[in-house]
């Protein structure tokens, strides 16, 4: 409109002008002149910055963003790139980190009182706003405290005159498997975490610890949304703690949400040059890149692979200054940077790189074990750069997170490219095996074991309470995979077969040598010693693809039932809520009354409901976990519970 | 008002020819993705049928009102040339595109603009203005100027 209004008034000033230096004579020249010369001056004219666009982050606390002259927020790249915004807009990149509002808060606030550790949180709704009111958290904390010094009866005695406070809920994390929320600690821009998720498929609330894989009773420090997510849950974040993460943070961000710049790198510059349509049209007709921001696309394939890395990643700082420092202005790396210079990609081969890593790792010598299998492959979703990076294929500088997604040209869920859902993700490079992959694979072209992820992609990464696909390139290896004590691809589909049979077939296929192995591992069907024997990570992947389909399809279904079972009195929170989820699998409709949570009585009378009304249909059962007649071999499973590895498992995603 | 007549007419094929493409459903003008196509395309065709009508408009005025005739022959030749050029600026513009920018046809538009603009300023001055004063009337005029200003 601005715009309009200037063109106009231009033309009067020179219909002005001009009947002002020849009245009644008007020169026909000098009009045009005029004209041409103000419209061109209009034309070429670059608008002032517009205002700071609405959702900035922590807005109602006079949040400005990092810098005026960096960043300048997705709105200001949707005039130009409407398609590409709207891609990201649909995503769930964007909807990571959201201001609570009734449009983005997707759990029920509706005056209900929720129980953690024992203390009331009361959630309700007040004035159009989210609220809580809890007991004081910093004196909650300060409790604890004493109780782990020891100090009990103080600790009891402080803990009953800790107040109630209300607090507002002022920001969300997720909108796609489930939501967290966010308030207020009173320092400075400081936010805690709810201790409760909003499951959204199953719609409900429960604790947030169940929704991880922590074991039961474990104290985990309190989650504090400046510190443990800002870097790569928000755009152009800076702490702003003192070196350490000290003090009272007056934290600053760019936006709220993995926004544009997050990939294509801080633009304020890129929009104001190309503001003016002669430089824009100077870059199209001469074919030369616009040198002012980031374009993955453009990037060779292993920088590209860091703009995905940079979060995609277990990371963390070289040594103990960079560490302290990403306290204050987060990290200095920018899309189309070396990741190495300022990020130390964990690898269990590589930790002396790293002395500050090392260092963490001296200090809690299990540590690696929340992230990585024993051969050092990742086991947790959201660090997919690190199986990427490990695989074969990357090796030859050409394969990289975009060889088969895409932030704009894909669906949201997963954001695969169109038909990289399917084998087109490895034939689009291994292009011999695409003309007859029965040759290569022994299944039938149709079946799933011909699809080249079920084997070499297999979903032995946890997290967001299920079995997703691991990110490390990889063919099935019975001796491999044991050393790694890991799943065997294989077995997570042919349920029924004991790791002697996939190891004979493996070498009959593929020359790859047979183990040794133990009687148990030569008879004893595999998948179902993982389930009932297995550490919780490894029972929480077994029960999962217990409901995968083309596990069921692959094993026939019915025989599964009585040995899942068990497992609906996990002690873990989240093995039970996976195992609950593919026991409804498999049987359709129940009215079996289960609840995760509930107490372990009410559950094991659940189990045992549902082994009492399961009857086989099939004569089709693994030896050995079934006696002729079909029942279950109850003294067999008794004895793998028995044996059930029960070191604490923590999988940080 | 030949030329007017022959560019309306011109201009309601083209507007036949993007209904139908509405009607057929055709993807490179309704897709998404042409969505700067369809509106320069609109636009061709909203300012080819409006600048006809304004060239029958002022072959009308200016058969009935007079004027100044070099003055109204460059009017004339103003907008035939901003008729030709805004429409088909907008219509090249559709082609080639670079996102959501135009193709490079789209630089014909400012250049019909400034036709089209030019011809409504020297329109303003020229019509029913009388015809050219004598050179002695002239002369008289430019002196009793000077003599004004000088007493200023």
């Amino acid at each position: 409109m601005a715009e309009v209004t200037l063109v106009f008034a231009a033309c009067g000033l020179a219909i002005y002008v001009v009947n002002r230096l020849a009245p009644g004579r008007p020169s026909l020249g000098l009009s045009i002149a005029l004209a041409a010369a103000v419209a061109a001056g209009v034309t070429t004219w670059e608008a002032p910055t517009a205002n700071p666009p609405p959702q900035r982050p922590l807005e109602l606390r006079d949040a400005v963003p990092k810098s005026e002259t960096e960043y300048a927020s997705s709105d200001s790249c949707l005039p130009c790139h409407p398609r590409q915004h709207a891609s990201w807009h649909e995503g769930f990149h964007r909807t990571m980190t959201q201001v609570a509002t009734e449009e983005t808060v997707v759990a029920d606030f509706g005056d209900l009182t929720l129980y953690f550790d024992g203390r009331p949180y009361r959630l309700f709704r007040s004035n159009g706003s989210f609220r809580v009111e809890l007991s004081d958290p910093d004196m909650v904390d300060k409790a604890l405290a004493l109780a782990q010094q020891g100090e009990i009866e103080q600790a009891q005695r402080f803990a009953t005159t800790i107040p109630r406070v209300t607090r507002p809920i002022v920001m969300s994390t997720g909108s796609h498997h489930y939501q967290l929320y966010w308030y207020p600690s009173g320092k400075g821009r400081e936010l805690y975490m709810l201790p409760f998720a909003y499951l959204i498929e199953e719609r409900r609330w429960v604790p947030r610890v169940s929704v991880f894989l922590t074991p039961p009773n474990m104290l985990e420090p309190r989650k504090v949304w400046n510190r443990d997510c800002l870097p790569c849950h928000a755009t152009g974040g800076r702490p702003q703690y003192e070196p350490g993460g000290q003090g009272t943070p007056d934290t600053r961000l760019a936006e709220i949400g993995i926004a544009c710049e997050a990939c294509h790198g801080p633009s304020a510059e890129h929009a104001a040059l190309n503001r003016n349509p002669l430089k824009r049209y100077g870059h199209y007709i001469g074919g030369e890149p616009d040198g002012s921001v980031t374009q993955p696309r453009s990037l060779d394939p292993v920088r590209a692979g860091e703009v995905c890395g940079q979060c995609h990643s277990l990371n963390t700082q070289y040594d103990g200054e960079d560490w302290a420092a990403s306290f204050v202005d987060g990290t200095s790396y920018r899309p189309g940077d070396d990741l190495a210079e300022t990020t130390y990609v964990v690898q269990s081969e590589t930790l002396a790189n790293s002395p500050l890593m090392e260092q963490f790792v001296r200090e809690r010598p299990g540590l690696l074990d929340e992230w990585f299998w024993r051969d050092g492959e990742i086991r947790v979703v959201g660090r997919e750069y690190n199986g990427l990076i490990e695989s074969p294929c990357f090796e030859g500088g050409e394969f990289s997170c975009l060889s088969c997604h895409s932030i704009h040209a894909s669906e949201p869920d997963d954001r695969l490219k169109a038909g990289m859902r399917g084998d087109a993700a490895c034939t689009q490079c291994h292009a011999e095996f695409s003309a007859a992959p029965s040759d290569h694979t022994h299944h039938d072209v149709s079946s799933e074991g011909s699809r080249c992820q079920n084997c070499h992609l297999p979903h032995t990464s946890y997290g967001l309470l299920k079995a997703s696909r691991s990110h490390r390139v990889s063919s099935p290896s019975v001796a491999v995979d044991a050393s790694a004590a890991r799943p065997t691809a294989c077995n997570l589909c042919h349920l029924d077969r004991s790791l002697g049979w996939t190891a004979k077939h493996l070498d009959e296929w593929y020359g790859i040598d047979a183990p040794a192995l133990d009687e148990q591992q030569e008879d004893l069907a595999a998948a179902p010693v993982w389930l009932l024997r297995g550490d919780a990570g490894i029972r929480a992947l077994a029960a999962w693809h217990f409901g995968w389909k083309p596990a069921r399809q692959a094993s026939g279904a019915d025989w599964l039932t009585p040995l899942l079972a068990p497992l609906l009195d996990d002690p873990y929170d989240a093995v039970r809520f996976i195992a609950w989820r593919s026991m409804r699998r498999l049987l359709g409709s129940t009215d079996v009354n289960y609840d995760f949570l509930d107490s372990s009585d009410r559950r094991r009378a659940a189990a045992a409901q549902i082994v009492q009304a399961w009857r086989p249909e099939s004569p089709l059962l693994p030896p050995r976990f079934f006696a002729k007649d079909g029942r279950p071999n109850a003294p067999l499973i008794r004895r793998l519970l028995a044996e059930r590895d029960d070191r604490p498992v923590h999988l940080v995603e | 008002m030949r030329f007017g007549w022959l560019m309306l007419a011109t201009f309601a094929i083209a507007g036949i020819t993007l209904e139908s493409f509405h009607g057929f459903k055709t993807g490179w003008y309704l897709e998404d993705a042409y969505e700067t196509r369809r509106l320069l395309f609109t636009l061709a065709h909203a300012h080819g049928a409006l600048l006809a009508l304004i060239n029958i408009v002022f072959g009308v005025a200016s058969a009935v009102l007079g004027g100044s005739l070099p003055r109204l022959l460059g009017v004339s030749r103003l907008l035939l040339a901003g008729t030709v050029l805004l429409p088909a600026g907008f219509f090249l513009g559709g082609f080639g595109l670079y996102g959501t920018d135009p193709g490079v046809g789209i630089y014909l538009v400012p250049i019909g603009a400034l036709c089209v603009l030019a011809a409504f300023v020297v329109a303003a001055f020229s019509s029913g203005s009388p015809e050219p004063e004598p050179e002695p009337l002239k002369a008289a005029r430019r002196t009793r100027g000077r003599s004004k200003r000088s007493k200023r």
